[in-house]
């Protein structure tokens, strides 16, 4: 019997000790990714570029509809544009899609072109699922711009500025703050191109 | 709750029976401790008493808790496998990255698509860089030579940008082979990162992956890409 209260108590010692264990573990997991997701707006965006050091101003994507139709950032955007890279059939793209709703009425308030692009032809969204309206799909994309970047995660929106200056990017999905620092990004970038112009008008005077 | 004895059996056997009951007694608390039992050892019967223990009622309630968020964290993670394989265009330039048979558009604005007709076993995709335009074509036009109209093979060519897109337009002289200055993402990534170490793409449906060749190297010659087209 004292065989058994021993193997009684060691069991219940075990159990005893993993739920303290995987208690602190979830706990330390939840710290951290409530951390990570809280500085995943604040990317380095050399993470998407192809090449350190290319961090210039780079035109907008040129690319073709699935059904040949040539597709350019047009004339009016001079606020800047946006590329979201996904498809509807991946996972991630379908949870962040509420949120990437959010940012992209925001971009649309704010006068960004929006456009899609797909990591395959056959993976574009249909154009009903566009948001917001006039946003553009590319599956076909010039190579001019491909070669600057690197798409390797599904979602990525990346944000340019009037000038083709990246101002703000994200690889997957969005955080609930994602939009708010977007918005923030291109609020910021706004007001050191204005500073930039004012400081330009000193100097000329 | 009675489970039975074993006293006229091991009787019957002639058998010491203080052993069996330990080890049985043991067994059966490990297994039924969890669910609140305990196996109670009444000479010759084996009796099953309901004992709640109240640590057992806990590490139940907290091993339930932990499971679910256990499940929680599987669901979490187990679309981004997905994600991967969907998109693969590796940020690691050796990966081996998922060139597709699709398609894009050509510098003339024509669109291209790249499945093969039933004639053609093997395409071979390859990057024509602005800067070294002129040798790029010369290759691969010798190569073109050198395969038969018979040899089931096709070349694709890609630009790197616009400058090269702009020569190949303006060439007074067609390559002999479709080039194709946008393209889908990843194909376009996969074939970025093959030419960055000298590469070009052999795709054959029978193949379960591209293969990669090098081609820029010194050395290298339009046959011994002929050849690896045609093995």
């Amino acid at each position: 019997m004292k065989i058994l209260r021993w193997a009684n108590q060691g069991v219940m010692l075990l159990l005893g000790l993993m739920i303290v264990l995987d208690g602190g573990m979830l706990l330390y997991w939840k710290a951290v990714g409530d951390d990570s997701t809280r500085t995943a707006d604040v990317q380095n965006v050399d993470h998407v570029y192809r090449l350190a050091g290319t961090h210039g101003s780079i035109a907008p994507p040129e690319g073709y509809t699935a059904a040949g139709v040539k597709v350019s950032i047009g004339s009016k955007s001079r606020s800047g544009w946006a590329v979201r890279y996904g498809t509807e059939k991946c996972e991630y793209c379908r949870q962040d899609k509420p949120r990437w709703v959010e940012l992209s009425t925001a971009l649309q308030r704010l006068g960004y072109q929006v456009v899609y692009i797909p990591p395959y032809a056959n993976l574009g969204y249909p154009d009903d699922a566009l948001t917001p309206s006039g946003a553009r799909q590319q599956v076909y994309v010039g190579m001019e711009w491909i070669r600057h970047f690197r798409l390797v995660v599904n979602p990525t929106v990346l944000i340019f500025g009037p000038e083709g200056q990246l101002i703000w990017s994200h690889r997957g999905t969005l955080s609930s703050d994602g939009p708010q620092s977007a918005v923030r990004a291109i609020e910021a970038a706004r007001r050191r191109a204005k500073g930039a112009n004012m400081a330009g008008l000193e100097i000329g005077k | 709750m009675e489970l039975g004895t074993g006293e006229q059996l091991s009787a019957a056997r002639g058998r010491d029976t203080r052993p069996f009951r330990t080890g049985l007694t043991l067994v059966l608390n490990l297994c039924l401790g969890a669910a609140g039992f305990r196996v109670g050892v009444v000479p010759g019967k084996v009796r099953l008493v309901r004992i709640v223990h109240a640590e057992t009622l806990i590490g139940v309630v907290l091993t339930c808790v932990l499971g679910y968020y256990g499940w929680s964290l599987v669901k979490t993670i187990w679309p981004s496998d997905q994600r991967s394989g969907m998109a693969r265009s590796s940020s690691d330039p050796s990966a081996t990255l998922g060139f597709r048979v699709e398609g894009g558009v050509a510098v003339n604005g024509d669109l291209v698509f790249h499945v093969p007709p039933p004639r053609i076993k093997t395409t071979v995709v390859f990057m024509l860089r602005g800067a070294s335009l002129r040798a790029d074509v010369a290759f691969w036009r010798g190569v073109r030579s050198r395969l038969s109209n018979d040899a089931g093979v096709r070349l694709v060519g890609y630009c790197d940008g616009d400058a090269c897109a702009n020569l190949v337009r303006g060439a007074a002289q067609s390559t002999g082979f479709p080039v194709i200055a946008f393209g889908e993402i990843v194909n376009s990534e996969s074939l970025i990162n093959a030419d960055t170490q000298g590469k070009c793409i052999l795709l054959r449906e029978e193949w379960r992956e591209p293969k990669h060749v090098v081609w820029r190297a010194a050395g290298n010659t339009p046959q011994s890409v002929v050849t690896e087209a045609l093995q």
